[in-house]
């Protein structure tokens, strides 16, 4: 790529342009330019791109992909469905009203009891995100993605405590109660960049069999950090209907 | 989109996508989620058969980080500040550099935009540029003077805080 600081036009270069090299590594039925077929240079620079490609899709392979692009899909609606807003917001919040005041999931849904599985994901400074050891201090500007793996259907709701006991809420990003979730893992949509607040913090996922609201995980989660004296090692769970994951953290300076 | 087709498409340029949006957003996080968000179009809305994948999917790719760039302009405030941030060199090199692409593509116009990462990013000729959008010559040389003007701008700025230190 040009560097920004230059601006200098790309010169007319004896190799191929950026735009070649990508259409050559990467489609499938690309044929090779003359130029290609003859210069070392542009071949190894389309093997390596091949070779990171190859990198890139073991380490985010197809399919986990692909199922969770569907999975956004089908809960996020359509442009031309705006006019429709006000009429399925009040049906959403209908059937989360029918849900909890039910206090079940439908009847092909159900939870076992067990734990859910909190991974932490940490990007430091715009580098690829890489799952974080618990030994390791988290600082100001950390981005944070989370993947919690579901043992069975549930509602999901990851909230994060810190030592002043203030709650705030991670997922679901919109709306103010948790997310039904098929089985299985799910990396969550968006990030979260630290603040400057230093100190011990809690991250809590909780999967219930019912729509838990913000509130009931603010009010369970302010009452065992009292209960444990303001000491959130001392926190092992929320007293709510569901299972919960805990991951303490340390955020220096 | 059936689901084979989408894995396809994904396995042939899931890495390509995933490549431009971390260098347009300097972080391979948030190109995580860019990368999504473009194949949450293609499997709303399909491919529509376009001959050459590959340059559709960056385009898709491009204007979602020109929108999240553009937001990203509305959270960290004006160019002086975020220029004059950057000359004090507090974020790192990476970061720097990154906010500094980041607020000369978010200042300037969409064809500009468009212009400047067919360019500068692409390598395309001035003529491959205007074939791609459709315009003459003359007019990708204007956009190109626009983007450079800004960029100017942004670099004075942040060398003129430089100097001062």
């Amino acid at each position: 790529m040009k560097t920004i600081d230059s601006l200098e036009p790309h010169a007319a270069a004896p190799h191929l342009a950026a735009w070649a090299l990508e259409q050559a590594a990467f489609a499938p039925d690309a044929a090779p330019s003359l130029h290609l077929q003859t210069c070392q240079a542009c071949q190894g620079q389309v093997a390596e791109l091949q070779r990171q490609r190859a990198a890139f899709l073991t380490a985010r392979p197809a399919r986990p992909f692909i199922v969770h692009v569907q999975e956004r899909a089908s809960h996020r609606p359509f442009p031309w469905f705006r006019f429709l807003l006000p009429a399925a917001t009040a049906f959403a919040l209908v059937t989360v009203l029918l849900v909890f005041v039910g206090g079940q999931l439908p009847d092909d849904v159900s939870l076992k009891g067990a734990a859910p599985q909190l991974r932490i994901l940490v990007s430091r400074q715009g580098a690829e995100a890489t799952e974080w050891a618990p030994t390791v201090p988290l600082r100001e500007g950390d981005l944070l993605k989370f993947a919690v793996t579901l043992p069975s259907d549930g509602f999901l709701f990851v909230a994060n405590l810190d030592s002043q006991g203030h709650v705030s809420r991670y997922f679901p990003t919109e709306g103010r109660a948790s997310q039904a979730l098929r089985r299985g893992e799910h990396l969550l949509p968006g990030s979260v960049a630290l603040d400057a607040v230093q100190g011990d913090e809690l991250i809590i996922a909780v999967v219930s069999n019912a729509a838990l609201t913000e509130a009931q995980v603010s009010s369970a989660a302010s009452k065992a950090f009292a209960q444990s004296g303001q000491r959130l090692e001392a926190i092992e769970a929320l007293e709510l209907p569901g299972a919960t994951a805990i991951k303490l953290h340390h955020k220096t300076p | 989109m059936n689901r084979e087709a989408l894995e396809q498409l994904y396995t042939a340029y899931g890495f390509a996508v995933h490549r431009r949006c971390s260098r347009l957003l300097g972080s391979d996080a948030e190109a995580d989620d860019a990368l999504q968000e473009v194949f949450l179009r293609v499997e709303r809305f399909g491919t529509h058969s376009v001959a050459e994948p590959l340059p559709w999917l960056y385009t898709l790719a491009n204007h979602h980080c020109f929108d999240v760039l553009a937001k990203r302009k509305r959270i960290d405030g004006s160019v002086d500040a975020v220029a004059m941030r950057a000359a004090e060199g507090s974020e790192g090199p990476s970061l720097e550099r990154t906010q500094l692409v980041a607020m000369v593509l978010a200042n300037c116009s969409v064809r500009a935009r468009d212009a400047a990462t067919l360019y500068y990013v692409d390598e395309m000729t001035q003529d491959e540029v205007a074939n791609r959008l459709g315009v003459s010559r003359k007019t990708v040389k204007e956009k190109l003077a626009q983007f450079k003007t800004v960029a100017a701008r942004i670099l004075g700025l942040v060398n003129g805080e430089e100097a001062a230190r």
